[in-house]
């Protein structure tokens, strides 16, 4: 039997990741577009929004598996939660990183943490919700592999 | 009195030899979750009781058909040095397919032992190996070791001294039919005539080989009396046919006995096998491996910029102790500008290679690495590349000398030349300092994506001249890539430290040595002769650069462009120590970011072509010397050279003058 809640998750992040994806990557290509992209937060970032395009094309997948009650399904769309978290961490990471170098060698510069508020870490703290009611048999079995 | 054996690890790719070897003799020898990490055999010394045993890990092979150089290593050494055991490691959780090189090492006629290793996997994937029931049916002591754990490792040396001195020795022959027995019998008379093949060689197993069409079989007999005898009777069959016929009759055995001693070896469907059908999925595959490098290099890039800033510190606060008012001014400026403004612009960039070292560790030790080279095949058989050189291919991201030894594993001669040929284009750990020096100084908020995308440069480089060298001078079709998938591992943090901490541990060696030595040169060339400003035109480092000048005029560079990488041929991190010795960062404190931006012929476009340059000119010293040593051609190693040093001239070319068009500077 298909589960509905999974196949709604992973067409709700399928359908956020690519916007944002795509917003990122529009805006750093007119730049017309980045006071309106900028207005919500959304950096100029082609090569970051190509990476929420992928994630977002994994849900997509994952929501076509679950469609058609493939054994593929649950993987596509673990596999996009685990990708959301592995991308929203380098993205905490990388920022986390900018702040403590501002603070420390900055020399009078000063960090907003509001520059955390990136669509890679918070599109992924919701993806990661499902991990632990969907993920984790299958990473328990990973881990035992 | 101390007894003596020796006994050699033999097994197929990633089963954990390397892991063995290394708990057994307390080595510390790459390994990694891929096949073909062991290119060559290593050897070590274990104790137990009064016995030490030298143990040879030899290089993983699926067979011992020897289609491929690491194939022939373990063969010849398992035939000429004959060891007193040979310890088969298996890969407990692939049991069966395993079993095939087991039944070519018992043709061998030496005495054998079976590690079943990572036991422990397998015993919770449910796979119930009878250890006795192996010990009644094949006639060799089976023992369940986990090398990552250290379990069973005593055991195992146990069995293999006890099989080299105290059991009879066991003659293992598969029979292969009444046809091929007539002919197997006819060839071992055949080479009888012959005392000296006879005697060097288990004669059954020559004349099996040479049924099966081993071209290194017949090399074997090239010289021998029987030789004539021999080719009469193999004059009788077609060798592919036999060898296929002969494949099969070891699959028959195989199939017969394994329910005998694995009731449970049942594949079924895991989360291994699930997460491969996204990892490798054919629209996503490539995307996702793409995403996954970007992450790599930003997160390089980014959380490397606390650990550099504070070294960047430290490194200032060293030239203000020795940079003003020190006397004699020479020595000044040789500990300011020589050793801090050389060794220190390497030093800063150590936290971006150990991060990227780590980076890819944790990649490769989770098995996604294997799993790259495979998606990579469909896109380079597709253009008539060998899929199987993308192994060395990504290797090379952390240093070419290993991605070209690696090469060995490659059957074809061609294949191999051309993915030697290939590989400096990958852009090895060394580059990234430069990379991080540009890329940190004229893309600021964006150097993870640029080195992200000089990376891609360097794959479609590789691969554009791959297809560029079979179309012309390497014609022929790619040999099939047959590649076993590790399971994925969740890696542990210790594990990815350590590989990381071998591999990166180079650059601070390099730093003291081949770094420091190349930046002293410099600093020697830039304050010579004696009472020129020091790094003016008018110094022998200057005089230089302006000989050089106007052959990289065109790409936008400058004199001491020209000298940092006239002396980046010896190592490419001696481009950022010699900007730095050149630019005087380490005498007055300054960095060389900041140095580089207010040079006014340096901008973006002279950056980035700059940097392609530098990931596609010469080849590094050490990188020159494998490649020699590895086509065993100087012609090849010169056209390696002048190949590199055209692309490269050419891409900076195109990027300046497209560069310049569009954004109208430099």
């Amino acid at each position: 039997m298909v589960s509905k809640g999974k196949m709604i998750f992973a067409a709700l992040f399928g359908t956020l990741y690519l916007v944002f994806g795509i917003a990122m990557i529009a805006s750093a290509a007119i730049p017309a577009l980045v006071e309106l992209t900028m207005a919500y937060r959304i950096p100029a970032d082609p090569a970051g929004g190509f990476v929420l395009c992928v994630i977002g094309a994994v849900f997509v997948f994952a929501c076509r598996e679950l469609a058609h009650n493939s054994a593929d399904g649950p993987a596509f769309l673990i596999i996009g939660m685990v990708l959301s978290v592995v991308f929203g961490m380098v993205a905490l990471i990388s920022l986390g990183a900018q702040g403590i170098e501002v603070m420390i060698f900055g020399e009078g510069e000063t960090w907003d943490p509001a520059l955390l508020v990136v669509p890679m870490l918070y599109l992924a703290i919701g993806a990661v919700a499902g991990l632990p009611v969907w993920g984790r048999a299958f990473l328990a079995d990973l881990a035992g592999a | 009195m101390t007894r003596k054996i020796r006994i050699a690890l033999a097994g197929n790719p990633n089963v954990g030899k390397s892991t063995i070897f290394n708990a057994l003799t307390g080595s510390r020898q790459q390994i990694g979750n891929w096949p073909g990490v062991t290119v060559e055999k290593k050897s070590g010394f274990a104790h137990l009781g009064e016995y030490e045993i030298e143990v040879v890990d030899l290089p993983g092979t699926y067979s011992l058909t020897a289609y491929s150089v690491d194939e022939v290593v373990a063969r010849d050494y398992i035939i000429d040095e004959k060891p007193d055991v040979v310890v088969h490691v298996v890969d407990a959780t692939n049991f069966e397919r395993n079993l095939y090189l087991t039944t070519q090492l018992m043709e061998l006629d030496v005495p054998l032992v079976i590690a079943l290793n990572m036991s422990d996997m397998a015993e919770k994937n449910g796979t119930a190996i009878n250890r006795m029931k192996m010990k009644k049916f094949f006639e060799i002591p089976a023992v369940r070791t986990v090398g990552s754990k250290g379990e069973g490792l005593d055991e195992l040396l146990r069995a293999a001294i006890n099989e080299a001195e105290t059991s009879p020795h066991h003659e293992h022959a598969i029979g292969y039919g009444d046809r091929t027995e007539r002919l197997i019998a006819d060839l071992v008379a055949a080479l009888g005539k012959d005392p000296a093949i006879s005697t060097r060689y288990p004669p059954r197993w020559l004349a099996i080989r040479l049924l099966e069409g081993d071209e290194n079989a017949q090399e074997k007999i090239a010289e021998s009396p029987a030789r004539d005898a021999a080719l009469a009777v193999l004059a009788k069959i077609n060798p592919a046919e036999t060898e296929a016929e002969m494949a099969d009759r070891r699959y028959e055995v195989i199939s017969s006995l394994l329910p005998q001693v694995c009731t449970t070896c049942v594949r079924t469907m895991n989360s291994s096998d699930l997460i491969d059908r996204v990892i490798t999925n054919r629209w996503l595959g490539i995307p996702i491996f793409l995403a996954l490098m970007w992450g790599a290099f930003e997160l390089t890039f980014a959380a490397a910029a606390p650990f550099s800033a504070a070294i960047e510190a430290f490194m200032g606060y060293c030239a203000g102790l020795v940079g003003s008012g020190m006397e004699p001014a020479w020595l000044g400026s040789f500990l300011g500008d020589g050793i801090i403004g050389g060794m220190g612009a390497i030093l800063i960039f150590i936290p971006n290679i150990f991060i990227l070292l780590f980076l890819l560790s944790v990649l490769e030790d989770s098995g996604y690495l294997a799993r790259a080279a495979f998606v990579m095949d469909r896109l380079m058989y597709s253009i008539g590349l060998p899929g199987k050189s993308f192994i060395p291919m990504l290797i090379g991201f952390g240093c070419n000398v290993p991605a070209i030894m690696a090469t060995r594993t490659i059957e074809d001669p061609k294949d191999r030349l051309l993915t030697i040929l290939i590989n400096p284009f990958m852009s090895c750990s060394a580059r990234l300092p430069v990379y991080v020096l540009f890329a940190g100084a004229f893309f600021p908020a964006n150097a993870g994506t640029v080195v992200f995308v000089l990376y891609v440069l360097g794959i479609v480089v590789a691969i554009g001249s791959a297809w560029l060298f079979r179309k012309t001078i390497l014609p022929g079709k790619p040999a099939p890539f047959l590649m076993e998938m590790p399971p994925y591992r969740l890696p542990t943090i210790a594990t990815s430290i350590v590989h990381m901490w071998d591999r990166g541990s180079m650059y601070i060696r390099k730093a003291g040595g081949v770094i420091l030595f190349g930046a002293l040169i410099v600093w020697g060339l830039a304050s010579l002769p004696y009472g020129v400003e020091y790094g003016s035109a008018e110094s022998f480092a200057g005089m230089i650069g302006h000989v050089l000048e106007p052959l990289v005029a065109p790409l936008g560079f400058d004199w001491k462009i020209a000298v940092a990488l006239l002396f980046g041929f010896v190592a490419k991190e001696v481009v950022v120590g010699s900007l730095g010795v050149l630019y005087g960062t380490g005498e007055d404190g300054g960095s060389l970011q900041g140095a580089l931006l207010a040079d006014p012929s340096l901008g973006p476009v002279t950056a980035f072509a700059l940097m392609a340059f530098v990931l596609l000119y010469l080849p590094c010293l050490a990188t020159l010397a494998v490649i020699r040593k590895e086509t065993g051609s100087w012609k090849w190693t010169g056209f390696s050279v002048v190949y590199g040093l055209v692309v490269a001239y050419i891409v900076a070319f195109l990027i300046a003058r497209l560069g310049f068009l569009a954004i109208g500077g430099i």
